[in-house]
């Protein structure tokens, strides 16, 4: 006959078998003194521990009157969560509107002006002359480039 | 007495005692025993129902502290008696107390959650109610935490055997 685990061996010391558990355990115990010893040692063993776990707890105390701390409701959080996200979000937005504002701003008004240069090749084809190129920005002021 | 009142007495030592046993501290169990009925409190408060408040407290005691527990990342410093509390035990007796409850302080959370309602009494149904182990699982899970103490007390100490 098989010897008894050691879960089998727990339950019966904490009297949470089942009745065909327990008399299962007592037919074995009755010619098995390895286990009985087992079951003896288990027992000792866990009785022990009871006691030096209980042994923690020395004095009660007496129960201190129970006073609720008024706890600031979750709503109130994620309240303010949202009133933050919508801030950032307009901050956001109103960055965005500027820079692309400034980005699609009304081009400057510029006048180009080309004119042949004053040094007329009259043996090249109009391609390879001279040419000025005046560029006048909206203020007037005339920048002038040469291509030669 | 209104019914937070009736629940707040009558479970009040229960509460601490697994607190205690759990956090190793008296001042943190307190304050674990005070988070546990403010819970109860706003429960109730917002009309929620308890059908079992004896198994409620002790699920939301056992959580609070093995979260407090994890957050510490290291066990509680031992509240462990001065010697002039205990005429009745001999030194050598409260040395082997003292081992023992170190063993304990080193077990992991949830296997210490096991211990501590096995040591109030427990029925393996209500361990299983209280700490999440499938009820079929709590004697073996007991006889293993068991075992794995004493390995841990032989190693701590070859004279206690």
């Amino acid at each position: 006959m098989t010897c008894i685990k050691p879960e089998l061996i727990q339950k019966y010391i904490d009297r949470e078998t089942t009745s065909a558990e327990s008399e299962l355990v007592d037919a074995h115990l009755k010619h098995c003194e390895d286990c009985c010893r087992k079951v003896e040692a288990r027992k000792q063993f866990s009785q022990l521990i009871i006691h030096s776990v209980n042994h923690l707890v020395k004095d009660h105390g007496s129960i201190p009157a129970f006073a609720p701390v008024k706890k600031v409701s979750g709503r109130f959080f994620v309240k303010r969560r949202i009133i933050y996200g919508l801030s950032a979000a307009c901050v956001l937005l109103l960055i965005m509107f500027t820079v692309i504002r400034t980005r699609t701003r009304e081009p400057w008004h510029v006048s180009i002006v080309n004119t042949i240069g004053p040094q007329v090749d009259a043996n090249k084809p109009i391609t390879k002359q001279d040419m000025i190129i005046n560029i006048i920005d909206q203020d007037g002021n005339v920048t002038e480039l040469k291509l030669e | 007495m209104n019914s937070f009142d009736k629940l707040y007495y009558e479970n009040y030592h229960k509460v601490y005692r697994v607190a205690l046993k759990m956090s190793g501290n008296a001042q943190n169990a307190m304050d674990i025993v005070q988070e546990v009925f403010l819970s109860l409190f706003d429960k109730l408060e917002n009309g929620g129902e308890i059908i079992y408040p004896g198994t409620w407290l002790y699920k939301v005691t056992v959580n609070k502290c093995c979260d407090g527990l994890r957050k510490q990342m290291r066990f509680a410093t031992l509240d462990v008696a001065a010697g002039n509390e205990f005429h009745e035990v001999t030194i050598e007796k409260q040395e082997t107390r003292q081992i023992i409850e170190k063993a304990l302080f080193e077990l992991h959370p949830r296997e210490r959650v096991i211990m501590v309602l096995y040591s109030e009494g427990f029925s393996y149904k209500e361990i299983s109610e209280a700490s999440g182990v499938k009820f079929q699982s709590v004697g073996k899970t007991i006889s293993r935490i068991l075992e794995k103490l004493e390995k841990k007390l032989k190693g701590l100490n070859n004279d206690l055997y």
